[in-house]
């Protein structure tokens, strides 16, 4: 049994004090000084003992530890007799410590202020690298305002209110999320409250462990409107290859109204998806599929199955329609131009009203000359035009009690002072069109739309309306026109003529009888010149200038106006025979235009003569000729009795499809735009628009044709995103109807009646979920919320980069 | 009177109940749309601070602040505690950033030596009352150097008396260093016996050139040299029980320095709402 090692006791061992910062350093030579450094490290050096007085002796106070009282004792000053050597402290273990933690941590403040000072500031402070789209972002001041305000800015900044919106100002400024992108699904608090309302319930209880810890700790906090900031769910400085979309379900789950566990079990079923609306185009599945393309005058047309019709999308997710032509278009293509249809292929844009004539002319009426035998009513089109002009306004009350305009034998006073106004209303807009041309309809448009017109319209809504149309029209409706309105807008009193002095008083022709050939100007329709091109474009480019004659009703000069207006001719040209006296010397150049025969020389109104029949010989040819109507076979303008129709032009016809847009637009506050609007819609007017194309009412936007099949707008999320060509290789021999599933008995058709487009009854069952369900689990396909879905609702267009506006010095390139 | 065992059995399941009410917590949070990385933040951070408090609690004797024994316990569960924070403050992934990183690796020395702290107290005291006396580590310098003063007063006998310089030769050329100062501290650490086996084998061979009289002073130099051997085994394992906390706490206050440093960053650049 050895010696212990230590001995206790304080005559065997020293009082240990480790908490002092230095000890002796003859500790290690196994004799330290009682008395110890002192608290800076300095030896205090000394004596054994410190003496002790009693009397006048002097004792020793050496404790036993060291040997007790030694036998010299102090001197006789007092003083110790054993003088202890000088050391050099050692630190204690404590203290030791004490100087590594000072060490480290004034080293560690120093590095951290040298590198805060330093050019790599802010890669030391940042918490990691951007993501690749970020890469280019290398300056943090542009995300970070307050990073270049120095330690004091970041100060300020960590103590400035702070708010979702100033949080993720620096995402938005260049990801433009809309005002309401930090909104819960980027939706209006109005609709969210809806959806809220109106949530499906889930299909089977439970919920995930978090979901449930979640409604624990906060209930379900989000479901107030609070805008959230994006790093909620976008977290920066994860690396290049973060996933910046990556999210949870139970993170998707703890917000919603039903709370389920997966896609497959509790997953609210899909409703009416993917029917969100009425279809865009009314295409009945049904009855095409069922009986059309069972006719066998069809069957060849018919598509053999969904891909007749549809195709993907550029990036395969969406299916579209193919274009018309390759769809519709065999079947209905030469109907929407008029074929088969066994009224006016073209529809009547201007006309001139039927009035009783003779009752008129018997009643002392100033209206001028007016046709005895036209007989239409107002078109819808001309109605428009014409409420531009106030008068006409004024007296629509009074016309509408008008029942037959034809039989005014019986009017009142003031039913024939509107009809007056009614007929100088027409008269007008001839003469203004004969007189400015298309910038009469133009300026009239502006007047009751009461907005400028874009180019664009300007020449959609007219359609190139040609110059020989209007031209013959107006000589052969009103031959009077030139010297009536003048005469009238000076105020005087254009009687009627007499019934029998019609003729003569016209002195240009038989304006009212159309079965007369009255014009030279069937040589410029053929030739396409115009001897009277001053008065329709203004330019006069000879020196006898009629122009403003026809206008203002004065004639300086000697030329062919005043023939026009009086009914004389003093020159020897023969043309102007022809208009005077209704005589036509010359071919029947107009028959071959219009398709009409007015002159008696002609046996056969359908026939005109040619003057050689093909043998080298002088004859007579017969040839059949066609009307306005069947010469504008692939659409256009023609003239047809006393009305100016346009025949469509085929499908996307630019003319009808504007004058949709433009009073669908304004058919909730103009009267006259819905008359048109619904004369061009109605399922059978010619264009047969309305067939196929539904219309939708948008509120205080009026209506809105719908042109095209569903498309996206470039950049739109909507809530559920699904790709079709993904799923392609999964569909057996049931293909398409794998998921769509007709509803044969479905009253498709039925609520294209009105124009509520949420009222709707799709042609297909709405897709099972459980088709889904089968392969998007955890274990196979994957059921995470956002494979599906999208978070963000709404049109989001790409990022832009930033520029720095820069001016261009001259001549520099940029 | 709580037994040890009983204390670690209760200690160790409130710290399980913690951890399982802080994960269900941090859950909660992140589904509900909020930042868990701010609230484990800002645990980790107060848990880092009352954890530090516990060497100024023994600072603060005078306070009753409770027993430095219960504060020891708080201490050791609360910094394992630390652990699954921090784990959940930075995702379970290696933090991207510089300033980040440094940060982590003062938490992981800091706790890590924590963890290798309470691994020595616990397996070095067992071993130290295994193989020696306890023995006061400041009180070791002054033991060794009675040793020394001993060994070397019966080598200057043996040679008196016996006229042999055997053993004095030895002792210069073997021992003399040995008794210096504390010598094997790896070994000592590692549990290896093997220098001081070395030893006592050359002292063994020596002995076969040593009459009677010799030998009894060898005997009793042998005695001398068990004894060092087991000083510097306890100084070997005690200075281990003190060195960790030269990690542990510069490394603690270099976290908190830094911490404070993150918070700044986190609360300046809109990391945090």
């Amino acid at each position: 049994m050895s010696e212990p090692l230590q001995s206790f006791g304080y005559r065997d061992s020293p009082y240990i004090r480790p908490g002092q910062k230095w000890i002796c350093g003859h500790t290690a030579d196994g004799c330290p000084c009682l008395t110890g450094p002192d608290g800076s490290g300095r030896c205090r050096g000394g004596h054994e003992c410190e003496p002790l007085r009693v009397g006048d002796r002097w004792h020793c106070t050496r404790s036993q530890y060291n040997g007790g009282p030694c036998s010299d004792g102090p001197l006789a000053d007092g003083t110790c007799c054993r003088q202890v050597a000088l050391c050099r402290p050692v630190r204690s273990w404590r203290a030791r410590r004490g100087v590594v933690v000072s060490w480290l941590i004034a080293l560690l403040a120093g590095i951290l202020v040298f590198v805060m000072a330093g050019a790599d500031r802010a890669a030391f402070v940042s918490p990691g690298e951007l993501s690749f789209q970020h890469a280019e972002l290398t300056d943090c001041g542009g995300c970070h305002a307050a990073f270049h305000e120095g330690i004091a800015g970041w100060w300020r900044a960590a103590w400035s209110e702070d708010s979702a919106e100033a949080a993720s100002a620096p995402c938005i400024n260049c990801h433009k999320m809309g005002s309401r992108g930090l909104l819960p699904h980027s939706l209006p608090a109005a609709e969210m409250a809806v959806l809220r309302k109106n949530a499906a319930p889930a299909t089977a209880g439970g919920r995930t462990l978090g979901v449930q810890l979640a409604n624990l700790a906060y209930g379900k906090t989000r479901a107030n409107i609070d805008p959230l900031p994006c790093m909620t769910c976008h977290g920066e400085h994860q690396g290049a290859e973060a996933d910046w979309t990556r999210m949870s379900n139970d993170r998707c789950t703890a917000c919603h109204q039903a709370q389920f566990h997966s896609l497959a079990s509790g997953h609210p079923d899909f409703a009416q998806y993917p029917y969100e609306r009425r279809t865009l185009l009314q295409f009945d599945h049904t009855s095409h599929i069922d009986k059309h393309f069972r006719d066998e005058k069809m069957a060849q047309l018919a598509p053999g199955d969904c891909r007749g019709c549809h195709k993907t999308d550029a990036n395969s997710r969406l299916m579209r329609l193919k274009p018309f032509e390759v769809t519709c278009g065999g079947c209905h293509g030469d109907q929407i131009a008029g074929a088969g249809r066994a009224t006016a292929k073209g529809m009547a844009v201007f006309s001139v009203p039927g009035l009783d004539v003779e009752s008129l002319r018997d009643r002392g009426a100033a209206i001028g000359e007016w046709p005895e035998f036209a007989e239409d009513a107002v078109p819808p089109f001309m109605h428009l035009l014409l409420s531009a002009n106030p008068k006409y306004r004024a007296v629509q009350g009074v016309l509408a009690e008008i029942d037959d305009p034809m039989d005014l034998s019986e009017a009142s006073d003031s039913q024939l002072a509107a009809v007056e106004t009614l007929a100088w209303a027409v008269k007008s807009l001839f003469f203004d069109i004969r007189g400015e041309g298309a910038a009469t309809l133009h300026a009239r448009l502006q007047v009751i739309l009461r907005r400028p017109l874009t180019m664009a319209e300007q020449t959609s809504l007219t359609a190139l309306l040609p110059l020989d149309s209007v031209v013959a029209a107006q000589r052969e409706w009103f031959p009077a026109l030139g010297s009536e309105m003048p005469r009238w807008r000076n105020g005087e009193s254009v009687e009627m003529p007499a019934a029998e002095a019609e003729p003569e008083s016209r002195g240009e022709g038989t304006a009212d009888d159309p079965d007369k050939d009255d014009d030279a100007d069937d040589d410029e329709i053929k030739t396409g010149r115009d001897d009277d091109e001053e008065i329709d474009t203004g330019k006069d480019d000879d020196d006898e200038d009629d122009d403003d004659e026809i206008k203002t009703g004065k004639d300086d000069d000697d030329d062919d106006d005043e023939e026009i207006d009086t009914g004389k001719d003093d020159d020897d040209d023969d043309e102007d025979d022809e208009i005077k006296t209704g005589k036509d010397d010359d071919d029947d150049d107009e028959e071959i235009d219009t398709g009409k025969d007015d002159d008696e020389d002609d046996e056969d109104s359908d026939k005109v003569v040619a003057g050689d029949n093909g043998n080298g010989r002088a004859g007579i040819t017969v040839m059949e000729a066609i009307d306005g109507e069947e010469w504008n076979i692939a659409g256009g303008w023609y003239r047809d009795e006393y009305t100016l129709r346009y025949r469509p032009t085929g499908h996307g016809d630019r003319f009808i499809r504007s004058w949709l847009d433009l009073t669908g637009r304004t058919a909730n506050r103009l009267d006259e735009s819905a008359q048109v609007f619904e004369s061009l819609i109605e399922g059978k007017a010619p264009g047969l628009c309305g067939k196929c194309h539904s219309v939708d009412q948008q509120g205080d936007q009026g209506l809105a044709v719908n042109w095209r099949g569903y498309g996206p707008a470039d950049g739109l999320k909507k809530s559920v995103r699904f790709s079709h060509a993904s799923h392609f290789r999964l569909l057996d021999e049931k293909g398409c109807t794998t998921c769509h599933q007709r509803d044969a008995k479905a009253d498709f058709a039925g609520p294209f009646k009105q124009r509520d487009p949420a009222v709707f009854t799709p042609n297909f069952k709405p897709l099972p979920r459980a088709v889904c369900a089968e392969c998007h689990t955890a274990a196979k396909a994957g059921d995470n919320c956002l494979i599906c879905h999208n978070y963000h609702f709404g049109v989001f267009q790409p990022v832009m980069a930033r520029f720095k506006g820069k001016s261009l010095k001259s001549g520099q390139k940029p | 009177m709580i037994t040890f065992a009983k204390r670690r059995w209760l200690n160790g399941f409130i710290t399980l109940l913690a951890a399982a009410a802080l994960l269900a917590w941090h859950i909660a949070h992140d589904v509900s749309l909020y930042q868990p990385a701010i609230l484990t933040g800002w645990l980790l951070l107060t848990a880092v601070l009352v954890l530090a408090f516990y060497n100024g609690r023994k600072k603060l004797s005078m306070l009753p602040l409770g027993t430095a024994a219960a504060w020891l316990q708080v201490h050791i569960y609360l910094g394992l505690l630390t652990v699954l924070i921090f784990a959940l403050h930075i995702d379970w992934r290696i933090p991207n950033g510089i300033l980040e990183r440094i940060l982590a690796v003062f938490f992981l020395a800091a706790a890590g030596s924590g963890l290798f702290g309470i691994y020595v107290s616990r397996r070095y005291a067992r071993m130290l009352t295994r193989r020696t006396e306890e023995v006061v580590l400041e009180r070791i310098p002054q033991i060794m150097a009675g040793l020394r003063r001993q060994a070397e007063a019966i080598v200057l006998e043996s040679a008196a008396e016996t006229g042999s310089s055997t053993i004095a030769d030895f002792y210069g050329g073997r021992l003399a260093a040995f008794f210096a100062g504390p010598r094997n501290m790896l070994q000592h650490i590692q549990g290896s016996r093997r220098a001081s086996f070395a030893l006592t084998t050359e002292m063994t061979s020596m002995t076969r050139y040593l009459n009677e009289r010799e030998l009894s002073y060898a005997e009793n130099l042998q005695a001398l040299v068990e004894q060092k051997n087991q000083l510097d085994y306890a100084y070997a394992l005690q200075s281990v029980l003190k060195a960790w906390l030269f990690v542990h706490i510069p490394a603690t206050y270099g976290l908190i320095l830094l911490a404070l440093l993150h918070l700044l960053l986190v609360y300046s650049f809109g990391g945090a709402l």
